[in-house]
């Protein structure tokens, strides 16, 4: 399990790409993925779902907790290129009301 | 060498005959026209005529206006021997089709000359007939090989199971290969995936370089690879199968579901030019890195650029045939001209160019491949696309055998092994499941944790009320498993054949040893969860299948799912 982050220069965007699976397995990772990144007020962070096949509801409960930790200061959330299937159990979660999700 | 000598007169063939034999020549005789044209049709070894003029039943003349007739391809020179020697007569043995004349009575010396001469040039227009039949017989097997190798490229190159309604493109190829390379395809996530290139020359060796890009782009963008990696494979590959004087000048383009984000990789194509939604021109994108095919895998850089273009913008990427088109005054076509069409409002710009362009060649014959694409960004709509939809494969009606697992898993199993991936490598083997597997991964690992967080591990969700709550949870979780050396999970799976049209459906159970638990109290307390980072494993599980039901307490929970 390995979640690659890449920071802009000027710290207002992070991109976190996580594995083949996002599941309980990278509970710790992807807390000090998101929580060490060093991003401004008014930026945001990009969730790529690129590599990923398998999502369970434990890593729905990680996506809360990251809009728990970043909603108070001004930090914005993107999930981008998440599949069909991912789609549809944040769908069935009612994600799309909570996240961008592209 | 074998001559043919027909005269009427016994004697003057005895001369003729004389001389042949004397100089080393073969020969025959006729005694008429008719006997000597049958001679001719009879003989192919026949090389050469000397051919008398007033003769019975058939003349010289007629002779030899049927005998040239009927050889065709054989080439015979006829001489006549004439003792007339009036420019009428000689005019006319030549117009008849003869070769060369000589007079009577015949000077030996003279007679071989020519001879000589003409057996000369029997000798090259038979070469010339060989050479011709070889190249012919060349000429018919290119053909047929270039025939049987444009359906190859074709049909590895070109994928008609998928339509983009954000895409437009067209391509004019010089020759009956082409050079250049459009190829769009869809990314899993609903996106769009474009690859525009040019291959260093035309005709079938540009061509030939189109194979492996196809094959790595359609494999990659089917994988949602992004832009950059599709880059480094493409060049990797073109780096080790291209001559060094070849090479692939290309750009890759991604453009997202919503679409309003690009992913950009260019390497030695022209600009990329952006127009606004009412059509104008506000940007151009150079080129950002070399083509592919010349760096070798470290040196490469696939760094790509992102943009968010406003909705509605339209991307232009074309190939150097499209500036590069010469009008009749040999004056470039150029990039001025192609962006100055901007300034003209159009519904169809990719046709206005080509028009345009076709135009200004003014009936000259194309030099160069031709391509452009057109990239509309707003959200992506795909026609006919297949890999959006969990489609409803005809396989979920093949029959399948009823049959049914039962596993026992122990303390041991459950500590030591990755139990929901290798039960999902036994599920996947069963007919028309390779659609849902995704789905029936995530229903499986949301039950298998609950049986063993809940029933064999006895942990408490409440503790994941906090964020810190989380983490431990997990680290619990860990810590417990690593203990663990008693408890027990049955998982059971069966496949029920649909029957008389009916989908095959999929049952499958877990059932731990656990204290169970009150699951109509807990489905009532977790209607609204949203705001919790937990309790959304059931629900989802339960959305994602047709029944979902709880028994023995809350010790089993059993799931019923259709392969529709």
């Amino acid at each position: 399990m390995s979640i690659a982050v890449v920071s802009n220069a000027s710290s207002t965007e992070a991109t976190l790409s996580m594995d083949k699976n996002f599941d309980f397995n990278c509970v710790n990772e992807f807390l000090c993925a998101y929580e060490g990144a060093d991003i401004a007020s008014g930026g945001h962070f990009i969730v790529d779902l690129r590599r990923t096949h398998y999502m369970d509801s434990s890593a729905l409960g990680m996506l809360i907790n990251m809009h728990k930790f970043l909603t108070g200061k001004n930090i914005g959330i993107r999930i981008i290129n998440s599949s069909a299937q991912i789609r549809k159990i944040f769908t069935i979660s009612r994600f799309d009301k909570k996240f961008q999700i592209d | 060498m074998k001559v043919l000598v027909v005269d009427d007169h016994r004697f003057n063939r005895e001369i003729l005959g004389f001389m042949l034999a004397d100089n080393g020549y073969e020969y025959t005789e006729a005694e008429c026209g008719r006997s000597a044209f049958d001679a001719v049709a009879a003989d192919q070894s026949i090389d050469l005529v000397l051919m008398d003029i007033n003769m019975p039943l058939m003349d010289g003349y007629q002779a030899t206006e049927k005998i040239k007739a009927y050889c065709g391809d054989r080439f015979i020179p006829i001489i006549f021997i004439t003792a007339l020697n009036d420019d009428e007569t000689l005019a006319k043995c030549l117009s008849v089709g003869g070769d060369d004349f000589l007079g009577k009575p015949v000077n030996e010396n003279v007679l071989i000359a020519k001879l000589k001469a003409h057996v000369r040039t029997v000798r090259y227009h038979r070469q010339l007939q060989q050479t011709n039949t070889q190249l012919h017989h060349h000429q018919m097997q290119v053909e047929r090989e270039h025939v049987i190798v444009e359906r190859i490229l074709q049909s590895g190159i070109q994928r008609s199971d998928n339509n983009c309604s954000n895409v437009k493109f067209r391509f004019s190829p010089m020759t009956m290969f082409n050079g250049d390379i459009v190829l769009v395809a869809p990314s899993p996530s609903g996106g769009v995936y474009i690859i525009l290139g040019d291959f260093t020359g035309h005709g079938l060796s540009a061509a030939i370089g189109c194979l492996p890009v196809a094959d790595i782009f359609y494999a990659m963008t089917s994988k949602q690879a992004s832009v950059g990696d599709i880059a480094s494979e493409v060049n990797k590959r073109l780096h080790t199968l291209l001559p060094s004087n070849m090479f692939f000048c290309a750009v890759i383009i991604e453009l997202n579901h919503s679409g309003d984000r690009l992913s950009i990789w260019s390497g030695g194509i022209n600009d990329i030019l952006l127009a606004t939604s009412e059509g104008k021109l506000y940007d151009r994108l150079g080129g950002q890195h070399m083509p592919m095919g010349i760096l070798s895998d470290n040196e490469f850089d696939n760094t790509v650029r992102v943009i968010k273009p406003p909705l509605g913008t339209r991307l232009y990427a074309y190939s150097d045939g499209v500036i590069e088109t010469h009008s009749p005054t040999s004056e470039l076509y150029g990039e001025d001209r192609l962006e100055a069409l901007f300034d003209l409002p159009c519904d169809d710009r990719v046709a206005q160019i080509f028009d345009s362009i076709e135009a200004f060649r003014a009936g000259e014959s194309q030099d160069d491949d031709i391509s452009l694409v057109e990239l509309l960004c707003q959200p992506v709509v795909h026609i006919h696309s297949d890999s959006l939809v969990l489609a409803p494969l005809d396989s979920s009606r093949l029959m399948s055998l009823p049959w049914r697992i039962s596993l026992q898993l122990d303390a041991n199993h459950l500590r030591e092994y990755e139990v929901v991936p290798q039960l999902l490598q036994v599920i996947v083997n069963i007919h028309g499941l390779s659609v849902h597997q995704d789905l029936i991964y995530t229903i499986l690992t949301e039950l298998y944790n609950n049986a063993v967080e809940h029933g064999i591990l006895r942990l408490n969700s409440a503790t994941k009320m906090s964020v810190d709550g989380f983490s431990e949870y997990y680290q619990e979780r860990a810590v417990r498993l690593k203990n663990l050396n008693s408890g027990q999970l049955v998982f059971e799976l069966a496949v029920k054949p649909g029957a008389d049209g009916e989908v095959n459906r999929l049952v499958f159970s877990f059932t731990d040893d656990g204290p169970g638990f009150d699951y109509q109290k807990f489905q009532q307390a977790n209607k609204d969860v949203d705001e919790l980072c937990f309790g959304r494993g059931l629900t989802l599980a339960s959305s994602l299948c047709d029944q979902l039901q709880y028994s023995k307490s809350g010790r089993r929970v059993e799931v019923v799912y259709s392969l529709d």
